[in-house]
């Protein structure tokens, strides 16, 4: 288990066990053991995970990984062919949609086009039956929150997309929800507006401190907003944990593939707790897999690790090739070079680099023992 | 430059009939010819001084009001069904539905005239009602099968979401986004039934005389009678009523953009 645990309680959707499921009863919302099948294909497996009060955790994968299903069951659209979900210890997974309290902010935001900004947050609060003075008390509260009192006479297709997930979100959060949901948020957005919608909403978030959980593919976003990422790939959880972790200590080949880029390299366990890699020599690496048991394995190197030096250097905390530079790239804030190594290619980076490299140049590289992790095969906690 | 010309070619063809009657019904001879002499409004005034022609107007007008009604009730849980169910049997509900518009009109009315004497429903006019039911739901059920599909599922999750129960999304929601869809199913539906006259004739009795069968009757003792051509144009000005109203309501650019959001 990483360290991230003893922070903030977790575990791997694959290594439940009851006595580790107890513990968590107590916390804010539960997911434990969601099945689900469209017609014969499975979409969800064993997705189990639970999140502290005014946590946010991010459902992050590629698309079909069961992120959005995941979603909808929390929601009420789908239920689940097997497993419950609990909000603060009451199992709602029997309620429908509009029993549940739960605040959604959809992917295309799904403001209705018929009603004035103000109806639209009104909404929620006119179903609950809430008194007139405090229904217009509340949705200017909220619009003002999301910076935009003045758009209250106006039409949802008056707005740009940025004061439509504005409202979209006023409009989810005005309900006071037990739980808040964002389906894909910044999908909608082109690329400047998203940047500058992600540090909103994080502000938006923290303010209110409402349990989240979010889905998107993207993991920048996923890092930007969340405490907590349950990595998914196949309907199952591969690895739950903080970004930090996830991205330092992937638990699967999958989850270090899919976050940020790496050289994966296959090797064998050799005797002496090194790893053999085929014409690149012994690698002393650090083994996050749960268990030993395997030979072939796989060794991950970030390529922002890996340094280009002319030197070999010393110290047991290091290992270092030696390989011949293919192309470099220069990217402006990086440069990358592609090296080859003994018949393998390596793709490295380095920040504010002013070496320059010829292409065929004999070069050294180096990377730190810590940096290198041994992941096992594909479906390492299978 | 060429498609230009074939469409006002197209358009002129189409129209030419309809321009000729009602310009027919404003000469002053007592037949239809080329080229149209003199201006007169008395065919006008004759036509409104025959009963018969005025009282088979009205009786058009109300079956075509109830049959519009009526179908467009049928349609809409029909189109709610086959949009918002996922079943092999929206097919076959769809095309059972679809059918009367693609049955020769006259097949259909023989069909309904078999039927409802054997039910014994002579006599009234509910079998006039009921065929033109029949007859319009397609048309009504076309139409609102497109303002459903132009309604975001999503729309009604929100509001399921937020609160509201399935019977209460579909009227504040789902009912508000369709409405136009279903004035103009229930314009179209007004307008086939109005128009009817091979399904009429089979179920109309000599109580229930609606006015293309009366216009169709005339016609065999006194052909092109000019109180004939005053009556027609008369029904293409409220035909053109009707079409303009439903088109405001519609706005045609909704049709072209469907699926596009």
């Amino acid at each position: 288990m990483s360290q991230g645990c003893l922070v903030r309680p977790c575990f791997r959707a694959s290594s439940t066990d009851p006595g580790e499921t107890k513990s968590f009863l107590m916390e804010y919302l539960n997911v434990n053991g969601l099945e689900h099948f469209y017609a014969t294909q499975r979409v969800l497996e064993n997705v189990s995970f639970s999140i502290n009060e005014g946590e946010r955790l991010c459902l992050l994968g590629p698309s079909g990984c069961g992120k959005t299903t995941t979603l909808q069951v929390l929601a009420g659209f789908v239920k689940p062919d097997r497993g419950n979900v609990e909000i603060k210890g009451q199992r709602v997974d029997g309620m429908p949609p509009e029993k549940r309290n739960i605040g959604i902010m959809f992917q295309n935001y799904a403001l209705f086009p018929h009603m004035s900004v103000f109806d639209n947050v009104a909404f929620g609060l006119r179903m609950r039956g809430v008194a007139k003075a405090e229904i217009s008390a509340r949705v200017m509260e909220a619009l003002t929150l999301v910076r935009l009192p003045h758009a209250a006479s106006k039409r949802p297709s008056q707005l740009s997309g940025g004061e439509q997930q504005r409202i979209a979100f006023a409009r989810a959060v005005v309900i006071r929800p037990s739980l808040l949901l964002l389906d894909e948020p910044f999908s909608n957005l082109d690329a400047r507006l998203r940047l500058e919608m992600r540090t909103e909403l994080l502000d938006l978030l923290r303010t209110l401190s409402v349990a989240t959980v979010m889905v998107t593919h993207d993991q920048e976003e996923a890092m930007a907003i969340a405490d907590r990422i349950a990595v998914m790939y196949r309907g199952r959880i591969e690895q739950i944990d903080t970004p930090d972790q996830i991205y330092r200590n992937p638990a699967s080949l999958f989850v270090g593939r899919f976050i940020g880029e790496s050289n994966v390299l296959p090797a064998t366990a050799l005797p002496d707790g090194r790893f053999q890699v085929d014409g690149v020599g012994a690698i002393t690496a650090r083994d996050t897999r749960p268990s030993r048991n395997a030979t072939a394995v796989q060794l991950m190197i970030r390529p922002e690790h890996i340094e280009l030096v002319d030197a070999a250097p010393g110290g047991e905390e290091w290992n270092s090739v030696e390989g011949v530079v293919e192309r470099q790239l220069f990217l402006g804030h990086r440069t990358e070079w592609i090296v080859s190594v003994g018949g393998l290619k390596l793709t490295v980076w380095q920040s504010n680099a002013h070496v320059r490299r010829q292409v065929g140049e004999k070069v050294t590289l180096r990377w730190r023992s810590a940096d290198s992790i041994i992941v096992g095969a594909e479906h390492a906690n299978a | 430059m060429m498609l230009r010309a074939y469409v006002i070619l197209f358009v002129c063809f189409l129209l030419a009939p309809i321009v000729a009657i009602s310009a027919g019904s404003f000469t002053e001879t007592s037949y239809v010819v080329f080229p149209p002499q003199g201006f007169t409004l008395k065919w006008y005034f004759a036509a409104l001084g025959q009963r018969p022609l005025i009282e088979a107007l009205g009786f058009s007008l109300a079956i075509g009001a109830i049959s519009a009604s009526v179908a467009t009730l049928i349609a809409l849980p029909l189109g709610l069904a086959i949009t918002r169910y996922r079943s092999r049997l929206n097919i076959a509900l769809y095309m059972l539905a679809m059918t009367p518009a693609m049955l020769p009109a006259v097949f259909l009315g023989l069909a309904f005239l078999i039927g409802y004497s054997w039910v014994g429903m002579g006599g009234s006019s509910w079998p006039l009602v009921a065929g033109h039911v029949v007859m319009t739901v397609p048309f009504a059920l076309s139409l609102i099968l497109v303002g459903l599909q132009s309604v975001d599922g999503t729309l009604e999750l929100a509001a399921r979401s937020l609160g509201a129960s399935a019977l209460k999304t579909f009227l504040v929601v789902t009912l508000p986004l369709i409405s136009w869809s279903l004035a103009a199913g229930w314009g179209f539906a007004f307008l086939i039934s109005f128009g009817a006259l091979e399904v009429s004739l089979f179920l109309s009795t000599s109580t229930t005389v609606t006015l293309p069968v009366q216009i169709y009757t005339t016609l065999d003792w006194s052909p092109l009678d000019p109180t004939l051509t005053a009556i027609s144009s008369g029904v293409v000005i409220i035909t053109l009523a009707v079409l303009v109203i439903t088109a405001r309501t519609v706005r045609m650019d909704r049709f072209l953009k469907r699926g596009q959001r």
